[in-house]
């Protein structure tokens, strides 16, 4: 009777120690119970959904970017490498439309990067830190040539739908010319010129960018190709090698 | 000393009965616990093999995604991005001549234009008749609301050609 008295407080002791010491931590102990686990298994889950969502939204942007017809005008606009050979080939051609004199051209990458590695940091909301930054190619050119001349020049590359920007412009009158016919050598002038053109390496997708807020939306943005469009409408002429080859290289 | 029993023949007889069940009640909540116990735990290795392959799934289809097209996608945006600042910042190099052009006094003409974009500068080297014309000058440039500051240089008279050289610089806005 004494042990049967004493079982039941024994039992509900018993009952409050396990509910302590296993059943809780087994439901929730910080680490590993059930509720975290819980807790881990709707986090996996809810990855799982978003990779998913995105991958479904990248491919729907993807196959809107094959059918962009209009992408060159983006990509020609910034490219990929320098093309230092359309830049000579326009340049060459621009200035001789506009009765320009070339004395050189001199091509170079800038040692240092475009405004972009600063002010980047400031607009994370829509470029990830890990992707590529635009470099700067820096052209040289030296021209001869009327006022009427070098300002048609100056507007036509500013068309060109290849981004550039010019640094320096330097206009002087051309003081070899002083002896000869007036009206000749006031219209006379030299110019040096220092346009940059902008080179964007290819992005490529990585664990960093993978939140890149494009991935979130099912439709491909393209506003910027009218803009491009509407701001640069002077084409950049595709150069042709013609014909090549020869048995004696050093002869003229 | 006289012991008094003060328990009544009904409580000796219900007392056994209160016991078992108060007896029986905790090892139904003792059996309860520890079938809620080992009913977690199954929870738990359910729940571990739930994730373990959620994850591998999200495993495949992360890299799934890596090696999609999806790199083309994130270049075409990194380079609208870029051409947008771009072009918010362009300044066409033919508009600053016509706003020198549309401020030159007719007798005044320029012997050199110097732009520089990183100090955001136009020094012109100017030809003028007298200071008058130079004063005139620098207020029309003034006028013109295109430029931050307009910064009158030196000065002189060419004994030569009797003409009057002088700077001004330009600040962009």
């Amino acid at each position: 009777m004494k042990t049967k008295i004493l079982l039941v407080p024994l039992i509900i002791a018993l009952i409050i120690a396990l509910s302590i010491w296993l059943v809780y931590p087994a439901y929730s102990n910080g680490n590993n119970g059930v509720k975290e686990k819980y807790e881990q298994l709707k986090k996996e889950q809810k990855n799982l959904s978003n990779i998913q969502n995105k991958s479904t939204n990248a491919q729907k942007l993807s196959s809107q970017l094959s059918a962009l017809s209009d992408k060159n005008v983006l990509y020609g606009f910034i490219p990929k490498s320098a093309k230092e050979e359309e830049i000579v080939d326009n340049l060459n051609f621009l200035a001789s439309s506009a009765d320009l004199f070339i004395f050189n051209i001199d091509l170079n990458y800038s040692k240092q990067n475009t405004f972009l590695n600063n002010s980047n940091q400031s607009n994370q909301t829509s470029v990830s830190e890990s992707l590529p930054i635009a470099k700067t190619f820096k052209a040289k050119i030296k021209v001869a040539g009327s006022y009427e001349a070098i300002k048609q020049f100056l507007g036509s590359v500013n068309k060109l739908n290849r981004y550039n920007d010019f640094t320096v412009l330097s206009i002087k009158g051309n003081a070899n010319n002083q002896g000869e016919d007036a009206n000749t050598s006031v219209n006379m002038l030299i110019a040096d010129m220092e346009i940059t053109f902008d080179i964007l390496p290819q992005a490529k997708l990585s664990d960093q960018n993978v939140n890149d807020p494009i991935f979130s939306s099912d439709k491909l943005d393209t506003k910027i190709i009218s803009k491009i469009k509407d701001a640069r409408n002077t084409k950049v002429f595709q150069l042709d090698v013609g014909q090549k080859g020869k048995a004696n290289p050093f002869l003229p | 000393m006289s012991n008094i029993n003060l328990a009544t023949k009904r409580n000796l007889q219900n007392n056994p009965k209160i016991m078992s069940k108060s007896l029986v009640i905790s090892m139904v909540a003792l059996i309860l616990l520890l079938c809620l116990y080992g009913a977690l735990l199954l929870i738990n290795k359910k729940i571990s093999a739930q994730t373990s392959s959620t994850h591998d799934q999200y495993e495949t289809e992360y890299n799934k995604f890596l090696a999609s097209n999806a790199s083309d996608v994130v270049d075409f945006k990194n380079r609208s991005v870029v051409a947008q600042k771009l072009i918010s910042e362009d300044k066409a190099m033919s508009n600053m001549l016509d706003q020198i052009e549309s401020s030159i006094l007719p007798a005044v003409y320029l012997s050199s234009y110097e732009y520089d974009k990183d100090k955001k500068t136009i020094l012109l080297s100017c030809v003028g008749d007298n200071f008058n014309t130079e004063a005139r000058q620098i207020l029309s440039f003034k006028e013109s609301g295109y430029f931050a500051q307009v910064i009158p240089g030196q000065s002189r008279i060419d004994a030569q050609t009797n003409q009057l050289n002088f700077t001004i610089n330009l600040k962009l806005k």
